[in-house]
């Protein structure tokens, strides 16, 4: 089990960690998300043993490793861009940690060729890595990352710089390998889609600081704050006041299920639907067709609601909507 | 009826012929230089050296392999050359390394002054070796005339091509590489070994034959420093042409030496065209960090340190005794610089500056006017003879001073005998600097892109106007560097010079040899106050060309 407790680097006057605790259970994956900055590539340089924290521990298994050099942790990591050696082939890249563990060359070969056809470049063993795509050379740098057998590996945004088709394709198989080895994983990214498609439970990483962490499911019901909710872009973060059962917008009421007060909250575009006989009144200013649906921005008042609509409807067109008593979600207004 | 798109084409057909001519004059003019001072001269010595009464007689050849101490020269002159490229690169790599990894205030600072050096003329590195390692030098011991004050002062001169070199390469190599091949399990040593040295090889193998080439054909240092017993093929040449006058051993050596340069060029384009592995490389600068932990900070103290003594003592020890006099610390050696005639000098000393300012302003305008117009053949032609006409533009720089400057001296007594004329030197000059301003040119007039032209011309100037306000602002930049470095290559030539100039018409660097061969602290000390003359001279232009450089565009 990966352990890390109030983690601090600071570089300069920035502060690029700022005590963030980490828990990753034995054959968990844990995923990173954040907006760029937010120190999620310190984190892991920080595990990996690359970079000195100012404050804090990293521990595996209860064992400290703050004064264990990198070559030492029996990590693996997968950088972002990759950095595969271009001076060496396919096969050379991925043995270079077998050779580095002194393992006998019949056993690394073995094991090369095992971890290739793990992730679907059997035969690749002399390819040089400047002739590869960029969808191979990801699956080239994950062999090298898992032939040594690590106890946890490190993926920093490893479909960085992968077109959207490739990107689903090669989360579903690494999901895949992941679970037969259960191995232990750390994953980073930008991209909430695939940070909720990979892992079993989400950080939230703003600013050097954990903001909210838990299940992919538990965060898209739940959000918790306006900057998470924002992020994830479920739905329309709105201000209102609640008394009574009775959320005032500043439009127009509607049952919720909150307690009194005022603050925003989220209303899923679930919970949104375009209803002649609908009770809220508004004008239509943006739409995009994606995935099979048009999402549609409305304006109402002074705010904006989002929703879904399989009909294409044109931008100035006043719509009524109906939403769903009791969908709407608290939201911390602080972060 | 006179359309008007007739009359355009017809303008542009006339156009186009005036372009052809103005292309063939920017060919000719280069061309005719080069041939006639340079080509000219240095086919002279080959076939002096293969043919001397016009037949082909090896008889010179047989000379040099039958007798010992010419086959001691070729022996010494190519394990000097060894010895000091291996040591060069020693203590180079680790500079290299702590200047491109690490941040620390005064980086930009150090990073210029390392290369002062280099620009440095070879008599002044040779005199300040000569008062650093002299019996009355700081250090106590006497180290003239050894092998160890040559090659001190060969990792003094080219320690700024190792760190140049090999430091921009690094700078902008991946760090990512290295910390993959850490958490993969390889301990510090182990990665550098296996990832970083091999991805620094092509940068390591230029500088190695950067160095290499200087110091086989080493001159001023070797002949101030090594005296009789220590010579290189270069100063053999020199004393078989100018002491003994055999012409043919001379050249023989020369061909040679020729053949030796020519080996090692082959060997390296060889070498760089088998590499295969291509990869990204990143801006500079991103890489750098602030040392970290006590390890970090004492390499880079120790480096610091390390240069701090290598490149500063030489220089600061030369001003001093530049400074020194018999009575306390004072400017008698310079005053005694107008006064007239001692060791060896047969005007005074003062003339020396005046001569050396006189040709290398010559020199500069010759080397700038030539080099502008080759450049443009070169930048905007493309094709077999493009190439041809640039490989024959750096020639100069793969051939040795002295081999220019014996063939212009046993070359061109004829149809006008040139070598009585002062004004051959400034052209030996200018043919020693025209590779610096085409190498700081071209990269410039090429990365002018058309899509600025283009840009402007959309935005309404007609084509003069595209020219006169976007090429020629940055051309005339690069034309001010290259103008900084043939200026500084003119005050600082040695080698060519030394066979051209006469002891009435001294320029500083002869002035300063012949002072240094006569015994007396006089002499010395002017010696001396000539040399940090000739170093802020130098230094002077290198500031011009630093502070006037766009960017980092220009290969020097």
């Amino acid at each position: 089990m990966l352990d890390c407790r109030d983690l601090s680097v600071r570089f300069g006057d920035h502060l690029a960690l700022a005590g963030v605790d980490l828990m990753v259970p034995t054959g968990n994956v844990v995923a990173v998300i954040g907006p760029s900055g937010c120190g999620k590539t310190t984190l892991l340089r920080v595990i990996a043993g690359l970079q000195r924290p100012l404050t804090g521990t990293v521990a595996w298994d209860g064992e400290n490793l703050n004064a264990i050099p990198p070559h030492r942790r029996g990590f693996g990591m997968m950088f972002q861009d990759h950095a595969l050696f271009p001076h060496r082939t396919v096969a050379g890249n991925v043995d270079f940690g077998l050779k580095m563990t002194g393992s006998p060359l019949d056993v690394r070969r073995s094991r090369v060729e095992e971890v290739l056809e793990l992730v679907g470049l059997g035969g690749y063993d002399h390819r040089s890595i400047a002739d590869l795509s960029g969808g191979e050379q990801q699956r080239v740098a994950l062999a090298r990352t898992l032939a040594p057998s690590p106890r946890l590996i490190m993926l920093d945004e490893p479909l960085g710089s992968l077109d959207r088709a490739l990107r689903d394709r090669l989360i579903g198989e690494m999901r895949g390998i992941f679970a037969r080895l259960g191995i232990t994983v750390v994953y980073v990214t930008h991209d909430q889609d695939e940070a909720f498609a990979i892992a079993d439970r989400v950080f939230v990483l703003r600013a050097g600081t954990v903001v909210r962490e838990g299940g992919p499911e538990e965060l898209w019901r739940d959000p918790g704050t306006e900057f998470v909710a924002r992020m994830l872009g479920n739905g329309a973060v709105v201000n209102a006041s609640v008394v009574g059962g009775i959320a005032t917008f500043g439009w127009g009421t509607l049952a919720v299920d909150l307690p009194d007060g005022d603050y925003p909250m989220l209303i899923p575009t679930k919970a949104v639907t375009l209803d002649d006989a609908g009770t809220v009144a508004g004008e239509v200013f943006g739409t995009a067709y994606r995935r099979g649906a048009f999402d549609l921005h409305v304006s109402v008042g002074d705010d904006v609601l989002e929703a879904r609509s399989s009909v294409r409807v044109p931008i100035g067109s006043l719509v009524r909507l109906r939403i769903d008593p009791g969908a709407a979600v608290r939201l911390e207004s602080a972060r | 009826m006179d359309r008007p798109v007739d009359r355009h084409l017809a303008l542009s057909e006339s156009r186009r012929r005036a372009g052809r001519l103005g292309a063939i004059l920017l060919v000719v003019i280069p061309v005719a230089f080069l041939g006639y001072f340079f080509v000219y001269p240095v086919v002279t010595i080959i076939v002096t050296g293969l043919a001397p009464d016009g037949r082909l007689d090896l008889a010179p050849f047989e000379t040099i392999f039958s007798r010992p101490s010419l086959l001691g020269v070729a022996w010494f002159t190519l394990w000097q050359a060894v010895a000091s490229t291996l040591l060069t690169l020693l203590v180079g790599i680790p500079g290299a390394y702590v200047l491109a990894r690490y941040d620390f205030p005064g980086r930009r600072l150090v990073r210029a002054g390392v290369t002062v050096p280099f620009v440095l003329p070879t008599v002044v590195v040779g005199s300040a070796f000569l008062a650093l390692l002299g019996p009355d030098g700081p250090l106590g011991v006497d180290l003239r005339r050894t092998v160890w004050a040559i090659l001190i002062a060969h990792v003094f001169f080219n320690y700024a091509v190792v760190v140049r070199t090999v430091g921009t390469y690094w700078e902008r190599l991946d760090p990512s590489l290295e910390q993959a091949a850490r958490v993969l399990g390889a301990s510090r040593w182990r990665a550098f070994r296996e990832v970083t040295l091999p991805l620094l090889r092509p940068a390591i193998a230029s500088a190695a034959s950067i160095v290499f080439l200087f110091t086989f054909t080493s001159f001023g240092v070797i002949l101030i420093l090594g005296g009789l017993r220590n010579a290189t093929i270069e100063v053999e040449i020199w004393r078989q042409a100018t002491a003994l006058v055999n012409f043919p051993v001379a050249a023989a050596l020369a061909v040679l030496q020729l053949a030796g340069v020519s080996a090692i060029l082959v060997a390296y384009s060889r070498y760089q065209q088998r590499r295969t592995h291509q990869f990204r490389l990143q801006a500079a600068a991103a890489a750098a960090q602030r040392p970290v932990g006590t390890r970090a900070w004492l390499l880079v103290a120790a480096n610091l340190g390390f240069m701090a003594v290598l490149l500063g003592t030489p220089l600061l020890v030369l001003v001093q005794r530049s400074l020194r006099t018999s009575n306390g610390i004072g400017l008698d050696f310079y005053r005694g610089l107008t006064q007239h005639a001692t060791g060896g000098l047969f005007v005074p000393p003062s003339t020396a500056i005046f001569n050396s300012l006189r040709f290398a302003l010559v020199a500069t305008v010759l080397a700038v006017v030539i080099g502008l117009l080759a450049s443009a053949v070169v930048a905007y032609r493309r094709g077999f003879a493009a190439r041809s006409f640039d490989a024959l533009l750096m020639l100069p720089l793969g051939t040795s001073a002295v081999t220019l400057g014996f063939g212009i001296l046993i070359a061109l007594d004829a149809p006008i005998d040139l070598r009585s004329s002062v004004w051959i030197i400034p052209i030996a000059h200018s043919l020693v600097a025209i590779p610096f301003v085409v190498r700081t040119a071209v990269p410039v007039m090429r990365s002018i892109q058309q899509r600025l032209r283009e840009a402007a011309a959309v935005l309404g100037a007609s084509p003069g106007r595209v020219w006169r306000e976007v090429d020629l602002p940055l051309i005339a930049r690069a034309g001010l560097v290259g103008a900084g470095f043939a200026f500084a290559v003119s005050l600082g030539e040695f080698g060519a010079t030394s066979f051209l100039a006469l002891p009435t018409n001294p320029t500083l660097p002869t002035a300063i040899y012949r002072l240094l061969s006569q015994p007396g602290t006089a002499t010395f000390g002017r010696a001396m106050a000539l040399s940090t003359l000739l170093m802020i001279g130098t230094g002077l232009a290198v500031l011009l060309i630093e502070r006037v450089r766009v960017g980092e565009v220009g290969e020097f």
